[in-house]
């Protein structure tokens, strides 16, 4: 069931209009990430979604109601903020109680919610301490359990990991998932790494200058990326400009390429002129013996420049005939700088993208 | 490293002692047993002290410099924390304006201010005596509290503003219970500072005040024209110990705990 449904959305800031046109159905319980540069317009959706910013233009529905003209505080939405915004006057039982007392709870129940939740992000020992006594992840904790302790029609997180150091960011990015699933509230989440955001979503909105360019699950995302700045994202770092020969033969300045039928994406319906990519990892390395056996087709010949060590494998930065490429290859062979090699690129590694 | 510390604490000292030297040349001639004022004083008495009590215009005017301190800085208050909230949350036309007209409280002579005031609260309105000095005074503090408050709110996230309000607090109440006690050290200071600016006030009272109604300040003036006895230095000597207990009052009761607060949620 569609729970939340954007339509036709416009909205900005003065003059500058960040949405134009913006369409958005998210079903309920699904957790949906917003993926984007910085100025994208994922957190000016976000603010839409909440009623922070009121659209120019367009609806916003919630379960087939328009919630456009309601005011922020009269829908049931939780929020969690980037700087946590925790109320430092307030202990961390009044923080998490606020909403309840907003919604006129009485005492036995507030303090039982409360208690639960705090129980539930591991905080229940905390519960007369300030938020300026806590440490950054533990704010984090509060942030959540006091935006969950109303019981969120909706859950909206806007870059919540990005103030903690790696190690805690895996750690919470696991706990949000477990208690979203647990509570199965319906949430979108706002952020800007590729990682966090295809390991918690079931959808990811991929946004550009305020467009959508793919919606998707992540697996889909991940394999079938729709266009070459969603391929950017999800790893492929060489791209090249090819023209169309046949159905799935491109010219590449000479030599051709053969991509697989399904690597083809729609994106490049009726163009001529189109982006082939492959992510580093998975360009095939070709021994002198082999070159000669195989088809001359998918392949071009370089010099490394240069070699970087990345732990398990070496990335390299190829000279080819055309441009320059990057490959990741195993560690276990190291080869020098300077050596001539012959690239392979399969078929079903490429894809054909607008 | 040791020699210009050494240089420093030299300078720091003459920097106190010039400002403290004339208070205590002031504290020691009030006890002055002569009937003028000399240094070093000659003879030890205590009469200056009761005669403060014996001119009862000093008992007068000191109620109404009170009286006026505290109305007009309550009202600067119920005007200023909006106008600095504001023009510190919202972006509008003519913000700049407004906001350059409340941070330059330097900017006119406060001579020609308190003559502007004295044509147009009592020649243009014909205003009474101590309601003109209620307004005067108001208008001249409002500057100091919109200065003190908005630099208070400078450091205030908004995000926690929004995040009341999302989770359900009207705005008024999100202003009143979470905005409010944000920035209340700062709320304090402005009184403060515009309480002591109000009661020390001599260029705008002075056009201000007329028969029957003078402030503190005013009186103390005019008494000195007229007698040289330390009957002055008595009662500046116990305006200096009120203002000491004030402010003690104050860093007692509600500055070490704001103090405490603040530098905890400034960590975060």
């Amino acid at each position: 069931m569609v729970l939340l449904k954007l339509e036709n959305i416009q909205a900005g800031y003065d003059d500058n209009i960040v949405l134009d046109n913006f369409n958005l159905e998210v079903q309920e319980g699904e957790l949906v990430s917003f993926l984007g540069p910085s100025g994208c317009g994922k957190t000016t959706t976000l603010r839409v979604i909440a009623g922070f910013v009121t659209p120019d233009k367009g609806k916003v529905y919630f379960s087939g109601q328009d919630y456009t003209p309601l005011s922020v505080h009269k829908k049931n939405f939780g929020f969690v903020f980037q700087s946590y915004a925790l109320f430092p006057h307030l202990s961390v039982y009044d923080n998490v109680a606020f909403g309840l007392k907003m919604r006129n709870v009485n005492r036995p129940e507030k303090d039982k919610r409360v208690k639960d939740i705090l129980e539930m992000v591991g905080l229940e020992r905390l519960i007369d301490r300030y938020p300026g006594e806590l440490s950054g992840g533990q704010q984090q904790r509060v942030a959540l359990a006091r935006a969950l302790v109303i019981k969120p029609d909706l859950l909206l997180l806007d870059e919540p990991l990005s103030n903690l150091d790696a190690k805690l960011r895996l750690q919470m990015r696991r706990e949000i998932k477990s208690l979203q699933s647990k509570l199965g509230v319906t949430t979108v989440y706002v952020t800007h790494d590729q990682e966090e955001c295809f390991s918690i979503s079931d959808r990811v909105v991929i946004m550009r200058d305020g467009k959508i360019e793919q919606y998707d699950s992540p697996e889909k995302i991940y394999d079938n990326p729709g266009t070459s700045f969603v391929a950017e994202f999800v790893g492929f770092k060489n791209f090249f400009d090819c023209t169309f020969n046949q159905d799935n033969l491109v010219d590449l300045g000479g030599v051709k390429f053969e991509i697989a039928t399904e690597r083809i994406m729609p994106s490049t319906r009726g163009e001529k002129e189109i982006t082939c990519g492959i992510r580093p990892g998975d360009i095939e390395l070709i021994s002198k013996k082999e070159a000669d056996k195989t088809s001359k087709m998918n392949r071009m010949s370089g010099e490394i420049m240069l070699s970087t060590y990345l732990g398990d494998e070496y990335e390299y930065v190829v000279a080819g005939e055309k441009q320059e490429i990057i490959i990741n290859c195993p560690s276990d062979t190291k080869i020098k700088q300077g050596e001539k090699v012959e690239l392979y690129f399969p078929p079903d590694k490429l894809i054909g993208v607008k | 490293m040791q020699k210009s510390s050494k240089a420093l604490t030299a300078f720091a000292l003459l920097v106190y002692l010039f400002i403290l030297v004339p208070m205590l040349i002031i504290t020691i001639s009030a006890f002055n047993a002569e009937t003028y004022i000399t240094f070093p004083p000659i003879g030890l008495s205590l009469r200056w002290f009761a005669n403060i009590f014996s001119v009862t215009m000093f008992i007068r005017t000191f109620k109404i410099s009170m009286q006026i301190a505290v109305l007009s800085t309550t009202l600067a208050l119920v005007v200023g924390i909006p106008a600095a909230y504001v023009l510190s949350r919202y972006r509008f036309k003519g913000r700049s304006i407004l906001e350059s007209y409340f941070l330059s409280p330097v900017l006119i002579p406060q001579i020609v201010f308190g003559f502007s005031l004295f044509n147009f609260l009592i020649i243009a309105l014909d205003l009474p005596v101590f309601i003109s000095l209620f307004l005067g005074h108001t208008v001249f503090i409002l500057p100091y509290i919109v200065r003190v408050i908005s630099s208070s709110l400078a450091n205030f996230n908004y995000e926690i503003e929004e995040a009341a309000i999302s989770l359900g607090a009207s705005r008024a109440y999100t202003f009143f219970r979470v905005v409010l006690p944000n920035i209340s050290s700062g709320v304090i200071a402005a009184f403060v500072l515009a309480f002591i600016n109000s009661f020390n006030n001599v260029p705008i009272s002075v056009f201000l005040t007329g028969p029957g109604v003078s402030t503190l300040p005013i009186q103390m003036m005019s008494y000195v024209e007229y007698f040289f006895d330390p009957t002055i230095a008595a009662l500046s000597v116990v305006l200096m110990v009120l203002t000491v207990i004030i402010m003690f009052v104050i860093e007692r009761t509600l500055g070490i705990a704001y103090f405490t607060r603040n530098a905890k949620s400034g960590g975060q």
